[in-house]
């Protein structure tokens, strides 16, 4: 068996606010394609963990590493995106306009696309099956088929580490199974760590390669078929 | 219609436009009489005109693209207000001191600045707190208020003299200066201003995406709003201590750039802005002194007739009713 490679770390990293902490220390690493859920009731600290990885907030102690160096702001724009669950509305972009936002850290200052970028987008547009909206606007696209954009725009940006929040949200049955069959594939092929944030144990046994569950403020990895709901109670 | 031909369809508007103001005027002066009227009132009133209305065109199009809103501009976000109350304190106190006329209009000026900065730093603190942009609008107007009320205490103490300049101060105009030696040191910073705003393109595209997805792209976030709201600031105190307090246009050019080109994309969306607000601040001109006036009509007026129905438009269009 291949080895795999540790992209994402914790080290006795602990997550919340100084008069609310939500996590004791957690210890756990990600490693290369590898689709992981994180799971856990609203409110126990899923998206503070994501906040956190994105140094949108500081851990209260601890660190996290990124391929065993610690994790910087600076360079976050090469080693974590990002897929919200909210919709982002802009008046004139079509679908190719914002799958190119992706490729904005990799370009100069004026955020011109050069040819690498320009087929990168192309190769993206192609393997998501992005064709024939290529110059759809976004705000004309349905649920489904934005998330799927948001989810090219994020491959784009060449990230190690994307991690989604509730990407499934708002979706209906056949384009959750879409997206998260997507999500396995882009996690096996393309050897990338995807961290999923989601509510839905039925996907994450038939697509997770393991889970991450919030609970009693720990953080403890199950494997993907082993949760139930009882988990939850 | 490609965008290069769109480009190219605006300048030769512009240009006629600038011919057109050249030479119309509300007084008829026989030709050999208007040589000097011409390089004079309307070369420098035309100049102003394009420059002005392309500033404060693009000043909206930042504000919008910051606040993430389609009705921010710096006349709704009472930024407007912050130049007018310090043109006010000019215009009431300084004038005791008996200055030069150069150096009043340039304490003038600075301190229309300074009111802009102070209006724009507040709006950013007070974003910090707000959740939705549409309450920011709110407190813009509240701003708005509050300054017009402290004006009106000085207008209501103020002489009659300064209280008349003061008036007329916020009619509007883009004669209010007409010696090209004087009016260099209001255009050369607000060109220095509008060539900054083509080196920050990319950082204003990422704001598009909201600050989250920004950040996630590794936009200084911080750093870039600082930027923006001094970008904005200078320029809408320079212009407004220039020309008065310009309403609408500001909030309504770059829903026209953004319309004609049908992109969000600042590669494109700023010398569209520029263009249009440039060829719109020429079009109120040649409306204020159309022949057959008495005289010109208060710039403000103009602007306000035209802007308001195009805001009213923008919000049935983005169905925000």
């Amino acid at each position: 068996m291949m080895e795999q490679k540790v992209t994402l770390s914790f080290h006795d990293l602990e997550i919340g606010y100084k008069d609310q902490p939500l996590s004791r220390p957690i210890n756990l690493s990600l490693q290369e394609g590898e689709l992981v859920a994180l799971m856990g009731l609203n409110g126990v600290g899923k998206t503070t963990l994501f906040k956190t990885i994105l140094k949108e907030q500081s851990a209260l102690d601890g660190e996290i590493k990124f391929r065993g160096s610690s994790l910087e702001l600076n360079d976050l724009q090469h080693s974590v995106g990002i897929v919200y669950t909210e919709r982002t509305h802009i008046f004139g972009f079509t679908v190719r306009d914002m799958i190119a936002m992706g490729r904005m850290p990799h370009t100069n200052r004026f955020g011109k696309l050069s040819k690498r970028d320009i087929s990168i987008v192309d190769s993206y547009v192609r393997e998501l099956g992005l064709e024939e909206i290529e110059h759809k606007q976004i705000d004309n696209l349905s649920d489904g088929q934005f998330q799927k954009v948001m989810i090219a725009r994020v491959l784009v940006q060449e990230t190690p580490v994307i991690l989604l929040d509730e990407p499934t949200a708002f979706l209906d049955m056949k384009n959750k199974v879409m997206i998260y069959k997507l999500l396995k594939k882009i996690a096996k092929e393309q050897k990338k760590t995807i961290l999923v944030s989601t509510h839905q144990i039925d996907f994450c046994a038939d697509y997770c390669d393991k889970a991450l569950l919030f609970k009693d403020k720990a953080l403890i990895e199950k494997s993907a078929q082993e949760l139930s709901s009882t988990d939850f109670d | 219609m490609t965008i290069s031909k769109k480009i190219i369809g605006l300048l030769i508007l512009l240009l006629g436009l600038s011919f057109l103001g050249i030479a119309l005027g509300s007084v008829l002066v026989p030709f050999e009489e208007q040589f000097d009227l011409i390089f004079n009132l309307r070369t420098s009133r035309t100049v102003t005109a394009i420059i002005a209305g392309a500033g404060i065109s693009v000043a909206g199009l930042l504000m919008q693209t910051l606040f993430r809103n389609p009705l921010a501009g710096p006349s709704v976000l009472g930024i407007s207000s912050g130049s007018t109350l310090g043109v006010a304190l000019g215009i009431f106190a300084i004038n005791l001191f008996g200055i030069s006329s150069f150096d009043q209009k340039m304490s003038i000026s600075i301190l229309a600045i300074l009111g802009a900065m102070a209006v724009t730093f507040l709006l950013l603190f007070v974003s910090k707190f707000l959740k939705k942009s549409n309450t920011l609008l709110i407190v813009g107007l509240m701003v708005g208020y509050f300054v017009s009320s402290v004006v009106n205490v000085f207008s209501f103490y103020g002489d009659k003299t300064n209280l008349q300049s003061f008036v007329y101060w916020g009619f509007g105009s883009f004669s209010k200066e007409i010696n090209f030696e004087v009016l260099w040191y209001y255009f050369t910073p607000i060109l220095v201003l509008i060539f900054l705003i083509f080196l920050i393109q990319k950082q204003l595209n990422l704001l598009l995406m909201g600050e989250k997805y920004a950040v996630s792209m590794g936009l200084d976030y911080k750093k870039t709003r600082l930027l923006i709201i001094l970008i904005v600031g200078l320029l809408v105190g320079i212009i407004t201590a220039l020309c008065g307090p310009i309403a609408f246009l500001g909030i309504a050019t770059p829903h026209l750039a953004r319309n004609f080109i049908k992109k969000s994309d600042h590669r494109f969306v700023i010398p569209f802005t520029l263009l249009m607000g440039a060829c719109l601040g020429l079009i109120c001109d040649i409306i204020s002194r159309l022949p057959g006036l008495d005289g010109s009509l208060p710039l403000n007026a103009v602007t306000s007739f035209i802007g308001a129905p195009i805001v009213v438009w923008i919000i049935f269009k983005n169905k925000m009713a």
